[in-house]
């Protein structure tokens, strides 16, 4: 198989099925990234198109120096930041999960079905930048040294992220699916609720 | 509001990095040992592994696969004109393609693996071709009592003892098969399948105390070479994990490569403010080893624990159920009650055929006692835990569980007594099969309950109750634990109920107490320490 390098390489001298050879390759990862940190199909694809525009447009400057695929999840993290910085505010985010067909599955599908919804919708609702690092990390496999370089901060910066953005996702599916352990809460940081004595 | 403990913050703190296996080894095996004694951070560590694996269930919809077309045709249209399209013909060109060659040279060398990583992963070879060893590690979390843990491995088997001070606290064996664990205080055996001291995959080996997924695959490492005392050389690995605040070194003989010293340090306070929290030194390769170290026979008399049978019949009694009564035309099972040390009891009950206990669905519950005494609701899920409000001198001869709300009420003569402080229970769903909590250390068990106590009768009102329980729970902490760290809050707790009941000397000495914990703490760097401080000094000049 041809590496990425050369691949680039061949569609920069003229090659016609070089850049279709990168596409399939990455495209896949590129839209799960997307669709993991926007939540919908229609955005998701959104992003991968510009992605792929600004990557075709400025694939001369990918140095070489990491993975390609690092460098195009960079390029997707650039275009997502930018077009949030347009809209300016933060869009409610929701997963895209109510189209899957839940009427004909079992029990079972239909309960893993929630389950992911619920996780989803917590990853959705995590400050943009734990979202980022998270997905980077646990989902599209990046070490953190690799986030690093993709977002320009230091390796401490992506753990600490890291460590909030689970912090929180903990937090948030804890509350929705366990909503009566409150009390196990309590007993760990305050004081003991009176009133449950004959 | 108190703050929670120290060691459980700390733990909370790298529970995501201990799930990922990105921990330095001293801190890996010190959270192991706490999350084998702490329900709360085991609770919280099931939770945080609860909710990646949910996360893991997030789908993609979609592929984007029809914008190939339209994407493949900008590609072409947009395509950059680089120099790799022409010919380099010119004499500018040559020097340029001389440059490019030396440049692909140095990028080729500098691919390469660094000293520095060549020289560890020889350390990490010549590790993983070790037959036994033998050393000894010490740990100590800031504000704790040290701890020291004497390893003994060979091919594939381990025994591990740890100490306190002078005495000898636990041995673990592993056998290839069971750990064995026996606790010197309640002079009781454990036995468990396939379970590791430190929570890694590999067990216990010296290769894996240097593998990727305990040092942390992403660490920086910088190796140095220095010098031991005697003026021999060696080379010092230095992995930094940042976002914990933690840093281990290593130092390998350059001879053998293999490592002589282990050493894991914490920041405590500002950024060169670092503290060393455990060790691993006296490290023996390749001696002989009797296997008599990997049998551990317990002393006579003492209570063996097998988790797996206890599963199995914990099984059997929630699916059976206990009791069953009709109230409120609905069939009430109480599944599980269980009476452990201390005299705290553990009830899981449910309607009808659902498996799960439901407890709160069922409103406000009441336990009581032969003696009449009544129960602290401490929890309610999994299992509703109920603490004695005054610890029971004699075991009562019964008990009555009251769901008020739907009106079942159940008279429980014989209950399961669990051998240690916790129920015994096997966690629901995810965890079938295991045992959730493997009977901490009673002494610990012991503070939790006085605390508690505390701060009931703090909310109820009794003032004189809740001082004697802070008390016994200082006393407590400073028996088992000897450390200072939390303890300032405690006291500032104390000194503002003395001051509620109009005792300011009784104050004032509280909060000159709670100042010496905090000057005598590790931790006296912490936010939370340096907060509690400065309300305890305010409050000693407002007293003034």
């Amino acid at each position: 198989m041809r590496d990425d390098r050369r691949l680039i390489r061949e569609y920069l001298a003229g090659s016609g099925s070089a850049f279709g050879a990168l596409f399939d390759r990455h495209n896949p990862s590129l839209y799960a990234f997307a669709f993991r940190l926007l939540g919908q199909q229609q955005d998701a694809e959104d992003l991968c198109q510009s992605t792929w525009l600004r990557a075709i447009q400025s694939v001369g400057t990918y140095a070489a120096r990491g993975s390609f695929r690092a460098w195009l999840h960079a390029v997707a993290l650039s275009v997502y930041k930018n077009e949030r910085r347009k809209r300016s505010l933060e869009v409610e985010l929701q997963p895209d999960i109510a189209a899957a067909d839940t009427a004909s599955g079992t029990q079972e599908i239909v309960e893993r079905l929630e389950l992911a919804r619920e996780a989803h919708r917590a990853l959705l609702a995590l400050e943009p930048e734990h979202r980022e690092v998270l997905i980077l990390h646990r989902f599209q496999g990046f070490r953190y040294r690799e986030i690093a370089a993709m977002l320009a901060c230091p390796v401490g910066t992506v753990k600490s992220r890291l460590h909030y953005a689970l912090e929180a996702l903990r937090a948030a599916l804890q509350e929705e699916t366990h909503v009566n352990e409150n009390d196990e809460e309590g007993l760990r940081t305050h004081p003991a609720e009176p009133g449950r004595v004959p | 509001m108190r703050t929670m403990k120290r060691d459980c913050a700390h733990t909370r703190r790298n529970l995501a990095a201990y799930l990922d296996r990105d921990l330095g080894f001293v801190s890996r095996a010190a959270i192991a040992i706490h999350l084998s004694r702490c329900r709360v951070c085991a609770d919280e560590q099931k939770a945080l592994r609860q909710a990646m694996q949910q996360l893991s269930l997030v789908p993609v919809l979609g592929d984007a696969a029809r914008l190939r077309t339209s994407i493949c045709e900008a590609a072409e249209r947009l395509r950059p004109m680089t120099c790799g399209r022409r010919r380099a013909k010119s004499p500018v060109l040559a020097v340029a393609g001389i440059a490019a060659l030396v440049a692909a040279v140095a990028l080729f060398l500098f691919t390469r693996p660094t000293p520095a990583q060549a020289a560890y992963d020889r350390m990490a070879a010549a590790a993983a071709a070790v037959r036994t060893c033998h050393m000894s590690q010490w740990t100590q979390v800031p504000g704790t009592q040290k701890e020291t843990f004497v390893l003994w491995y060979s091919d594939g088997k381990w025994r591990m003892e740890g100490w306190r001070d002078d005495t000898r606290t636990v041995i673990m064996v592993y056998d290839g098969q069971k750990l064995h664990t026996y606790d010197y205080r309640t002079n009781t055996l454990h036995l468990n399948v396939s379970d590791q001291p430190f929570g890694h995959f590999h067990g216990f080996t010296v290769a894996a105390m240097l593998s990727p997924d305990v040092i942390g695959a992403d660490a920086e490492v910088a190796m140095t070479q220095v010098r031991d005392r005697a003026g021999r050389p060696l080379n010092r690995f230095e992995v930094i994990h940042e976002h914990m605040y933690e840093r281990t070194v290593v130092l390998a003989d350059p001879a053998t490569d293999l490592p002589v010293g282990i050493e894991s340090y914490m920041r405590v306070g500002s950024e060169s403010d670092w503290e060393k929290v455990g060790a691993a030194d006296q490290i023996e390769y390749n001696s002989a080893i009797s296997p008599s170290m990997f049998v551990l026979t317990p002393p006579a008399g003492a209570t063996i624990v097998d988790n797996e049978a206890i599963t199995a019949d914990w099984w059997g009694r929630y699916e059976k159920g206990m009791q069953r009564v009709r109230a409120d035309g609905e069939e009430v099972i109480l599944r599980d009650f269980q009476v452990a040390s201390f005299g705290d009891a553990f009830a899981i009950w449910s309607p009808g055929g659902h498996q799960a206990s439901l407890s709160d669905s069922l409103g406000t519950v009441y336990l009581q006692d032969t003696r009449g005494h009544g129960y602290f609701q401490a929890w309610s899920s999994p299992c509703a835990w109920f603490v004695p409000l005054q610890p029971p001198v004699t075991r009562p001869a019964w008990y009555v569980l009251r769901l008020e709300d739907c009106g079942a009420q159940f008279r429980i003569n014989s209950p399961v007594m669990s051998p240690g402080p916790d129920p015994v229970y096997p966690a629901f769903k995810s965890e079938r099969g295991k045992v959730a909590f493997l009977c901490p250390r009673e002494s610990e068990a012991e503070i939790a309950r006085a605390e508690i106590r505390a701060y009931y009768y703090r909310e109820r009102g009794d003032t004189r109750e809740a001082l004697q329980w802070f008390e016994q729970m200082i006393l407590l902490s400073d028996r088992e634990m000897h450390r200072y760290y939390g303890l300032a809050s405690t006291w500032l707790d104390i000194g503002a109920l003395y001051e509620q009941a109009s005792m300011p000397e009784k104050a004032r000495d509280a909060y000159r107490r709670g100042l010496e914990c905090h000057d005598r703490s590790p931790n006296r760097g912490n936010p939370d320490e340096v907060e509690d401080a400065g309300k305890l000094r305010a409050s000693l000049d407002r007293l003034r």
